[in-house]
């Protein structure tokens, strides 16, 4: 059976295209299971070359409706029992892969010791998405560039760079949207909301494969151009340890309507002061890079600084100092700059 | 004025039970029997040529019934005004979403596999884009290179002009009034400036769909939820070259939104190639992204506007040279050019004029009617030369506009009279709320704040004609049948309360009958150009007194009086000189003989039934295709060029952030003079609407466009106005402030489409009073203001 993946071995464009359209046009076959519990959501993935995971289906349906993947089979894992809890104990909090967003938003514990989690949460897409959208969904939910998304069914396809192509069509496209910071070929952003917001939080995430467990933080989940899950993985939890007292948490999302829309900056800082001194420091942004972008240079400026409108200006100009923008998206750093300061000091 | 019972009142709208509980049925609940499912195939080049078209695996997929290709297209073109489009591609697409092919199959599903396996091999063509390019006498291609042998289509007054070194100029419309040489001669001061509108979509809530069935004998059924069947049927006959009795358009559901996009055909010559070949029913429904691409969308436009000024703000020239990108195919884009001129001519006194207006072909989506037919595009050049001017010329803006706005009587552009003008009364009443001249509240942080107004007009187009039926039923209701379309602006209700009025009935006793082009009353263009309310208003109010008539002539030997003695109120019947000598009118029903209680009369002695007709004809004086003039003559005697004008002021006070250049909405509020408001509250829920519509295109919307492609076909990348953005209760206010006009009934005129046409002007006169930016383009995004900002530092 071909997988998507070897459509897009193909030396040239034209010809990994007509490949593409090929492989649309013949007889395939989805399967669909409904695992019951992690053991076996973990063996269908290894049984199943080219399976995916489906939970809340808010990303899954419309990558399959638009033909950007092309999955042999899709493992549900919503009815597994156990996975959407919220649980706090000593040491920090733990949330199940299934917790929606709305579970977030609402949970009085969260809202309470992890404010800019819920706020995160609760500026993600509509209440309908937020019902169905789950956390390990929203961490793995691919990019939304305009080029990368266009919709196969208007016979138009972009065989971008993330797509195995060999160009970025938003440098010389309309890139205002895109990343001012990318370390690779793609200037796409990571849209999700929980991602900055759970970087600032020092969480990691647990991952789970017939192989055994292992647990990353959450910049290791991202790549410049996708994640580092493996086909046979699956995550099951996120950690985040209990924040230090005295630990001042914001989250900022800069849209262009209120409700609905993805971020074109978001900032999110937890920052520790202690008698006005500030001791630690974590900042992260999204909607800036194809990643979850940590500010180590914001970071840097603002630990063992007074907190301040000087030392929060000075973290803002840090954070985009490296940034390269495109052609039509120098925008950014301003209103990076605004909302970092702003989360710093409010 | 007159005392009225029903008109002038908002009683519950007849449609509202039915959409809140959802029991309201629109064209996508319509089941034919034996009915297929239609995908279309699109380009995805937005300039090519078609070297072959391989089907056979499309049609040996189980499930396909027919595929049909350029090749089964009439070799006559068809369109509105121009004949320049096949029902699909024979040779040439000319943008991304050309339709290229068609399939019917069982199910969408199988339909949509089919078309992939459509294997159509294309040879590039350069293309153009740009607007100024394209209009050029050199452009990078020529969109219709026989665009001289099409045939053309006088209509609704339009008379096309190609221009002969400009290949790629469907349409040169002018309008030269006075001697504008002469006007910039006697200016003390010369304005000029550029002004640029993107692209926009309806985005109405329910796609395009339409439902097409070959009948027994020969003739088709379209169900279609569109506005304006008449036109459609009109275009479709001629499409295919059929009788109109060949032809029956029924939209006798409610449209889920039209705003002008569905004024035109989209898919149906498509559709009924394949209903043809598979003599089954077949239905079509456009996909959201299909909406963008192939669905049609706003104009848009580059305008030039240089105006002359006497000292004290004058205004003694005008001259305007406007680009239009009509896309690839004419549709109605050759007669915005016309009419959308029609936005500098209804505001201000202007005596020297001079507008030329092009519409330019080039590789980009198609475009169709919008709300405002290209006044709004205008208008938001014309309001923000006013405000930039003003500042020039150490005026309030305000007073400039107070000083040169049109008053009753005066002579405008086209040398009408101008009659039912309030425009004048609209900005008093929105500078009071504004409360102008008060500076606004001082800067907090980053946020500045600032107020701006502007004022829109909006015509109906002449001539034209509406016909309605009026039936008075047994048991006293009321009913009325036309062809108008129920598009949500409440038409039905607007037109029971004229027949209800007239004939003394009760808004809980209605009937309305609407939408099938075989069955009812000619309206032949339907719920377009903010006719309804005027148009065809009259004509149910004819068609009312005519029943009345025949009332009245059952009831006179009754009441023993002569007919014209009578008069009828609240189910009455009585002598106007003596009303206690009265009848129920019912009673005219149960002529000679007694009849068993509950049971109602079986027969009305001279008619049959109470059936009343009524025809409106709006008359004009034409102009001449040169310049524009109507005859002067005409003029004195009252005839226009248009049926009416409306006008509306609208105001805002906005924040906007100067470092992210988020603008907030604070403060909005819009008058509108729409003659005599039939309804109020659905006169406010227009001038709501059409706000809010034109803040949509003023702050967030764009068609973005990357060499012919829409990069944001969805509802998240194309941003909509939401609620959440808007100010509330005291914050957002309408005001009526009406200008009776001499023909519309109960002096009523239409508001619908004036509504957006100052919006986009109000938005960017606020932002400049905030923060002192000028933008010449909309929308009006963050980035752009940011860099305005960025660049106006740099300079200082």
């Amino acid at each position: 059976m071909t997988t998507y993946l070897d459509l897009l071995k193909a030396k040239t464009v034209d010809k990994a295209l007509d490949r593409l359209n090929q492989y649309w046009v013949e007889d395939r076959q989805l399967d669909y299971f409904n695992a019951a519990t992690i053991d076996e959501a973990l063996a269908l993935l290894d049984r199943h070359e080219g399976a995916r995971v489906i939970a809340g289906g808010v990303d899954v349906v419309r990558l399959l409706r638009n033909r950007l993947i092309a999955p042999t089979a899709l493992v549900n894992i919503q009815a597994i029992p156990g996975l959407a809890t919220i649980t706090e104990d000593a040491v920090g909090l733990k949330i199940g892969t299934l917790a929606t967003l709305s579970d977030i938003a609402d949970s009085p514990v969260i809202k309470g010791k992890y404010p800019l989690l819920a706020e995160a949460a609760r500026s993600a897409a509509s209440p309908a998405v937020r019902n169905m959208a789950t956390i390990g969904g929203n961490l793995c939910q691919q990019v939304n560039c305009w080029y990368f998304r266009m919709p196969a069914i208007t016979g138009k396809t972009f065989f971008c760079h993330r797509k195995g192509g060999p160009t970025c069509f938003a440098v010389d496209g309309d890139n205002r949207y895109h990343a001012i910071f990318a370390s690779g070929k793609c200037h796409a952003v990571c849209q999700s909301d929980l991602a900055p917001a759970l970087v600032a939080l020092d969480a990691k995430i647990k991952i789970a494969s017939t192989d055994g467990q292992r647990v990353i933080s959450v910049e290791e989940l991202y790549t410049p151009i996708g994640n580092t899950l493996k086909a046979n993985e699956l995550i099951t939890g996120i950690e985040i340890p209990l924040p230090a007292p005295e630990t001042k948490q914001s989250f900022l999302k800069f849209r262009i309507r209120k409700a609905i829309d993805p971020a074109i900056v978001s900032v999110a800082a937890a920052v520790t002061v202690h008698d006005g001194l500030i001791t630690d420091a974590r900042i992260a942004l999204g909607g800036v890079a194809p990643t979850p972008y940590r500010s180590l240079a914001a970071e840097d400026a603002l630990k063992g600084s007074m907190l301040t409108a000087e030392s929060a200006q000075a973290a803002a100009a840090a954070t985009v100092r490296q940034a390269a923008p495109l052609s039509m998206n120098d925008y950014k750093l301003a209103i990076a700059r605004a909302l970092v300061k702003r989360a710093i000091i409010g | 004025m007159a005392e009225y019972s029903v008109v002038g009142k908002s009683p519950i709208r007849l449609d509202a039970l039915d959409k809140v509980t959802g029991e309201a049925k629109y064209c996508t609940d319509i089941k034919v029997p034996g009915m297929l499912y239609a995908k279309v195939l699109r380009s995805p080049y937005p300039h090519a040529r078609i070297i072959s078209i391989d089907t056979s695996k499309a049609e040996a997929l189980p499930g396909v019934r027919a595929v049909v290709t350029g090749k089964d297209a009439p070799e006559k073109r068809y369109g509105g005004y121009i004949r320049d489009q096949h029902a699909l591609c024979k040779f040439i697409v000319r943008h991304v979403g050309d339709a290229v092919a068609g399939v019917a199959a069982d199910t969408l599903e199988i339909a949509e596999r089919a078309v992939d396996l459509i294997d159509v091999k294309y040879e590039q063509l350069p293309a153009v884009y740009d607007l100024e390019e394209a209009w050029g006498t050199s452009p990078p291609a020529v969109v219709h290179p026989d665009l001289p042998k099409y045939e053309k289509f006088v209509a609704q007054g339009l008379y096309i002009h190609l221009d002969n070194d400009r290949p790629n100029v469907a349409h040169h419309h002018r309008v030269y009034h006075g001697d504008v040489e002469k006007g910039f001669k006697e200016a003390d001061h010369i304005f000029e400036s550029k002004f640029v509108v993107p692209r926009i979509q309806h985005v109405p809530f329910e796609p395009h769909i339409c439902i097409i069935k070959p009948e027994s004998n020969g003739s088709l059924t379209i169900w279609a939820g569109r506005q304006s069947i008449f036109r459609i049927k009109g275009h479709f006959c001629a499409a295919f070259n059929l009788p109109p009795s060949k032809v029956r358009v029924i939209s006798s559901f409610y449209v889920g939104g039209g705003f002008g996009n569905k004024a035109m055909l989209r898919a149906e010559p498509v559709i009924a190639l394949l209903a043809m070949k598979t003599k089954r029913p077949v239905r079509h429904a456009f996909t959201r992204d299909e909406m963008y691409t192939a669905g049609g969308t706003r104009i848009p436009m580059v305008v030039f506007i240089k105006d002359g000024v006497k000292k004290d703000g004058t205004i003694v020239a005008r001259e305007m040279r406007v680009l239009l990108g009509i896309g690839g195919y004419a549709d109605s884009g050759v007669l915005v050019c016309r009419n959308s001129s029609f936005g500098a001519i209804g505001t201000y006194k202007v005596p020297n004029m001079k507008l030329d207006s092009y519409a330019v072909y080039n590789n980009e989506p198609v475009v169709t009617p919008f709300r405002g037919f290209g006044s709004s595009q205008w208008i938001f050049a014309i309001e923000s030369h006013m405000d930039m001017m003003a500042e020039k010329l150490g005026m309030d803006a305000v007073e400039l506009r107070r000083k040169n706005v049109q008053r009753e009587g005066d002579e405008n552009g086209n040398g009408e009279i101008a009659h039912s003008h309030g425009a004048r009364e609209c900005l008093d009443k929105v500078a009071e709320y504004l409360e102008w001249g008060k500076p606004p509240a001082k800067a907090e942080g980053p946020w500045r704040r600032g107020k701006g107004l502007a004022i829109g007009n909006k015509y109906s187009v002449a001539p034209t004609s509406a016909m309605a039926i009026v039936r008075f039923w047994e048991d006293g209701t009321v009913e009325v049948r036309h062809n108008a379309d129920e598009i949500g602006q409440g038409v039905n209700t607007a037109m029971a309360q004229i027949a209800v009025e007239e004939l003394g009935g009760s808004m809980d006793k209605t009937i309305v009958r609407w939408g099938d082009t075989d069955t009812d009353s000619y309206f032949p263009q339907g719920s377009t150009s903010q006719r309804t309310t005027y148009q065809l208003g009259n004509a149910v109010y004819l068609a009312a007194q005519d029943a009345k008539r025949q009332i009245f002539e059952l009831a006179a030997p009754k009441l023993k009086a002569k007919p014209e003695d009578l008069a009828i109120k609240a189910g009455k019947v009585f002598i106007k000189s003596d009303p206690s000598k009265s009848i129920n009118a019912t009673d005219i029903f149960t002529a000679d003989r007694p009849i068993p209680p509950g049971q109602f009369g079986e027969y009305v002695p001279k008619y049959g039934e109470i059936i009343g007709r009524g025809m409106w004809v709006q008359n004009y004086a034409p102009e001449n295709p040169d310049n524009g003039q109507i005859d002067p003559a005409l003029a004195r005697k009252g005839l226009r060029l248009v049926s009416f004008y409306g006008h509306s002021c609208q105001g805002a006070e906005v924040a906007v952030n100067t470092e992210t250049g988020e603008v907030k909405l604070l403060k909005l509020g819009a008058a509108s003079d729409m003659g005599f408001p039939i309804n109020p509250k659905m006169c406010e829920q227009q001038m709501e609407s059409g706000l809010i519509q034109g803040i949509g295109s003023a702050l967030w919307e764009e068609v973005i466009l990357d060499k012919g492609v829409v990069l944001n076909p969805n509802l998240r990348d194309y941003k909509i106005p939401d609620a959440v953005n808007m100010p509330k209760n005291e914050n957002f206010k309408t005001f009526m402030t009406p200008a009776p006009h001499k023909d519309g009934p109960y002096g009523a005129k239409g508001c619908g489409e004036t509504q957006m046409t100052p919006s986009a002007a109000v938005i960017a006169n606020a932002v400049y009073n905030a923060v002192g930016v000028r933008i010449k383009q909309i929308p009006l995004t963050r980035e752009r203001i940011l860099k305005a900002l960025k660049e106006r530092e740099k300079s200082k």
